[in-house]
């Protein structure tokens, strides 16, 4: 880790023609971060200010026969109670069944009751004083239990998310595999059936609601603005102008802070509503822990001929849902389309996913990754076992099977299959390849590729440049920050555009009054979000050389930029004025502004995508006595297109490292079984990562700019949650010739299989 | 003890401590509120971040004494007397500190939330240590959290601040191998 940033570029590229993209830049808001100044949502502070906390369910599965609030009612502190039987409790918040606050709880932890009082201490006493009645409901835990004949009923309308498995495909399996001259085949477990494991984002989520009159303000800590707003809108029955999402600073998200982030959210806006006051909800880690990603089994079955051509595959996948989102959790299981038909080459592709509720304590929810990273661990490693068979090298085989410029990118959602805009899968195998070596004595290596995201299906994006009377430059557009560097490397590209140095523009963002954005999930913003605030910086550069031309009395394409602020005359002579001189001289305000809407019914349909795309490598030792095992090394090679600011693409992946790396070897959330609760719902017995950990990691960057991106980037934020299991199971394979099946790997595990194969 | 009696027997409390290097005096609403409601309840420095409210995350660390406490594990009366400090008082006198400044240009972040502990860690670290080794630097943040995987970036940031006092002689370059 730490190594020095590796930027692979064309040859025949030069930077030098760049003042701010391509450089190490500080960040935008890195001086409010380092003194503390920086507000995060619960940082907001109203005299009235009220604290929520939410009653939660100990049982998996029971009727509320009876909630019984008169004590909490007479606590002195406690202004407002929200129960099932509260008229503001009823109206639907997920369909087709389940109310703000339902007559029914379906897992351990799920929401009952809550109570806003004038201090949390109190809020979380007043909690002890509700008398609950549970009749209790016979429960099912894993989606095999959950789909067979006469189990419980998780949901209204049964068990498998949508009442029908999600297919899709090309070309003929069946022949592709009669065709086959060697096939492999394997069940693969994510963290199944009923254990998984945690964004845990440092700051927990956290919701501040407050009402004037009919408009609601909500300081929220989130990745999704514009969809939180209108989710609150459509529940309040609001007008979207009346809902007002702000969301300055958020403490990491890593997908689990979007729409589907969880019902404390409309509680909190509700019960400010009831009590006329502000009211903050902030969730304890416990809580934190409860939305997760799906734990998965998959079987993949891969049939070849001897030279490596890829005849079939097929992969079936089953996830557990938990008992919501099951929306968002149709869209994850959808991206089984991503290893299966995106990133390998092959004719026949069939894959069948089966989303189901079951009443695990874990809800399955968007995570960085997005249902991505269960598939690809299956088909990596059954891969690399036929690469084995047929007496390949893996890096090869992988050569030879990889997705190529212009292949159809088909996923439920883009079924219409836009094209692949561009890779850089050789330069990464040739990258990391040359980085590992051979392997050292008694050590395994393995690898494995990625693709990913870069956007969502329907794009709405807009931006503003908006040069005002002093001439300081403001770039607004209603993104959020999470951590990812969006505001700078935004604020960059504008900076680039204009010619100016990144401390003359100022970002506003994280606030749903700004112009509509992206939401800063798929890895998009830099890709998406960049193409419009390119354009608006380009409109916003157009209308000031206009504009100083009517007052210089020559033509505006007759001006340029300096660079350093300062308009001037193509020609030698000609006069010369500041961007201040011209902002003060115009009578009307200079606005740069761009839109664009991609697919869905009104967008433009997409014709060709970005996506995060590379190798992954490393090589383990495992000790054969202890099966305990250490990752000696790991070469990360991704192409980014182009890296705006280094240093923050080498730290988005290196994040991604250490947290895949942590869900492969230390994190497990697990539910015991007898009654469905989460054994270690917090920091010490889920174990994420420390500096301690980290191994030998070496980031190369390869810059290969992508013809719709701006300066060529592409997303670069989620595609290591994909390969690093696969390649470390591979590598253990390679290490001791025995392959795992599932993660976490963990030395007894190892310790079990080296037993079994004596 | 039940619920409904808890704020009955616990009274307000008045305690004096020394807070960012000024000597204030305050009151303790409750027996139960640790050093972290005080500075956060009370004295309103919304700088230290609770993550996980039960001792395992290391982000809402303050200096007490000169020693890194976890605000979030102390009970805000055992800091009667005491000298506290905060991430706001890394900056007095209107200049960052070396830590602030090389976290900055470091870029020893990325969402920021786990920053304000480690940054007052890191001080203990070099006001006994000014030029740390990187097992020293690590040993020294082992206990702070950071889920972004900010890792490199931190090392890098403390490691320069250490050097920060000799850089214009030694140039020092540290990013490499970690
Ligand atoms: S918040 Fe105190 S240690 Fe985590
Ligand atoms: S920077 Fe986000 S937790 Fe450390």
């Amino acid at each position: 880790m730490a190594s020095p940033l590796t930027v692979v570029r064309p040859a025949e590229e030069s930077m030098t023609k760049f003042t701010a993209i391509g450089r190490n830049l500080p960040k935008v808001d890195g001086l409010h971060l380092v003194t503390g100044q920086a507000k995060f949502t619960a940082d907001y502070e109203f005299d009235d200010l009220l604290f929520c906390k939410i009653l939660r369910s100990p049982l998996p599965h029971a009727n509320i026969v009876n909630i019984d609030a008169s004590r909490v009612r007479k606590h002195a502190r406690v202004k407002g109670i929200l129960t099932n039987r509260d008229p503001g409790s009823s109206a639907i918040w997920e369909p087709p069944d389940v109310r703000l606050l339902d007559n029914k709880v379906r897992c351990v932890g799920d929401e009952v009751a809550a109570v806003a009082a004038t201090d949390p201490f109190s809020a979380a006493d007043a909690l002890e004083l509700f008398r609950v009645e549970y009749q209790d409901l016979p429960r099912v835990f894993t989606p095999e239990q959950a789909l067979s004949l006469g189990a419980p009923e998780v949901r209204a309308g049964g068990n498998l998310v949508g009442g029908k498995p999600l297919t899709g495909g090309r070309g003929d399996v069946i022949r592709g595999f009669e065709e086959a001259e060697v096939i492999v085949e394997g069940n693969y477990s994510f963290h199944g059936p009923n254990n998984t494991v945690a964004a845990a984002a440092m700051e927990p989520k956290a919701a501040l609601a407050k009402w004037e009159g009919d408009e609601l303000t909500v300081w929220l800590s989130t990745s999704t603005i514009f969809k939180v707003r209108e989710q609150l809108a459509r529940f309040f029955g609001l007008e979207l102008s009346k809902v007002r999402i702000i969301s300055n600073y958020v403490g990491g998200s890593f997908g689990s802070k979007g729409e589907d982030a969880g019902r404390y959210l409309p509680i909190t806006a509700q019960l400010a509503k009831t009590t006329g006051a502000p009211v903050l909800t902030v969730l304890t880690r416990e809580e934190e822990s409860m939305r997760t990603r799906h734990p998965t089994s998959t079987y993949v079955k891969i049939g070849a001929k001897r030279d490596g051509t890829l005849t079939a595959i097929y992969c079936r996948e089953l996830l557990n849902k938990g008992p919501y989102e099951g929306k968002i959790g149709l869209m994850i299981a959808a991206k089984i389309a991503r290893p299966v038909c995106q990133l390998y080459r092959c004719p026949n592709v069939s894959y069948e996913a089966y989303s189901v509720y079951t009443n695990s304590c874990f809800i399955g929810v968007a995570f960085r990754g997005f249902g991505t990273p269960q598939p690809t661990l299956a088909v990596s490693s059954a891969l690399d076992e036929l690469a084995k068979k047929l007496g390949i090298p893996t890096p090869d085989l992988m050569r030879k099977v990889h997705a190529k410029a212009g292949d159809p990118m088909s996923e439920p959602g883009f079924d219409h299959g836009p094209i692949l805009n561009g890779e850089a899968y050789d330069e990464c195998i040739d990258a990391g390849a040359s980085r590992m070596g051979a392997t050292s004595l008694g050590r395994g290596q393995g690898m494995s590729l990625f693709i990913h995201g870069c956007t969502e299906p329907v794009i709405h994006a807009s931006a503003k440049i908006v040069v005002d009377p002093k001439g300081t430059i403001g770039l607004h557009a209603g993104i959020t920050d999470q951590g990812a560097g969006q505001k700078t490397t935004q604020a960059q590209i504008a900076a680039e555009v204009l010619g100016l140095p990144l401390e003359s523009i100022e970002v506003f963002a994280g606030d749903s009054n700004l112009p509509t954005a992206v939401a800063s999930v798929s890895s998009q913003v830099t890709w998406v979000q960049g193409r419009v605030t390119y354009a608006a910086a380009v409109d916003a550069k157009n209308r000031l050389l206009e504009a100083a031309g009517k007052l210089l009395g020559v033509r505006g394409s007759d001006l340029q930029l300096d660079g350093r602020g300062w308009i001037r005359a193509r020609a030698a002579q000609g006069g010369k004025m500041t961007i201040r001189d011209v902002a003060e001289g115009t009578s009307t305000p200079i606005v740069g502004s761009a839109s664009i809407m991609l697919g869905g019914e009104k967008g433009t349909p997409f014709s060709a995508v970005a996506k995060e795309n590379g190798a992954c490598f490393t090589e383990v030792y495992v000790d054969r006595d202890t099966g305990g095992i250490e990752i000696e090394k790991i070469v990360f090679a991704q192409h980014v297109g182009r890296a705006i600011n280094p240093r923050i693409v080498q730290q988005q992946i290196e994040g991604g490292v250490m947290q895949a790396l942590g869900h492969t070897l230390t994190e497990q959330l697990v539910m015991e079984s007898s009654t469905g609760r989460c054994l270690n719902p917090n920091l010490r017995d889920y174990r994420i990562l420390t500096i301690l950990d980290v191994p030998e990691i070496e980031v190369v960057m390869v810059e290969k700019p992508d013809p719709a991106g701006a300066f060529g980037v592409i997303g670069t934020s989620e595609g290591q949650m994909s390969p690093v299991a696969p390649a470390i199971v591979n590598a253990i394979q390679d290490a001791i010739g025995v392959r795992l099946f599932s993660i976490p790997i963990t030395p007894a595990k190892i310790f079990d299989v080296l037993g079994n194969s004596k | 003890m039940d619920a409904e009696n808890r704020l009955r027997v616990s009274r307000p409390k008045l305690m004096s401590f020394r807070l960012n290097g000024r000597l204030i005096s305050t009151q303790i609403e409750e027996d139960r509120w640790t050093l972290w409601d005080l500075l956060r309840w009370k004295l309103h420095l919304t700088g230290t971040k609770n993550a996980c409210d039960r001792g395992e995350c290391g982000a809402c660390t303050v200096l007490v004494d000169q020693i890194p406490i976890l605000s979030c594990m102390m009970l805000a009366r055992r800091a009667r007397g005491k000298e506290v400090m905060t991430v706001e008082g890394l900056s007095q006198g209107g200049s960052l500190h070396p830590l602030q400044e090389s976290f900055m240009q470091q870029v020893g972040l990325q969402c920021g939330f786990c920053t304000p502990g480690i940054l007052m860690v890191a001080k203990v670290l070099l006001d006994k240590n000014p030029h740390p080794t990187r097992d020293e630097v690590k040993r020294a943040v082992a206990g702070n959290l950071c889920r972004c995987g900010a890792y490199s970036g931190i090392l890098n940031s403390i490691l320069a601040a250490g050097s920060s006092g000799r850089r214009e002689s030694a140039k020092h370059e540290p990013a490499e191998g970690f």
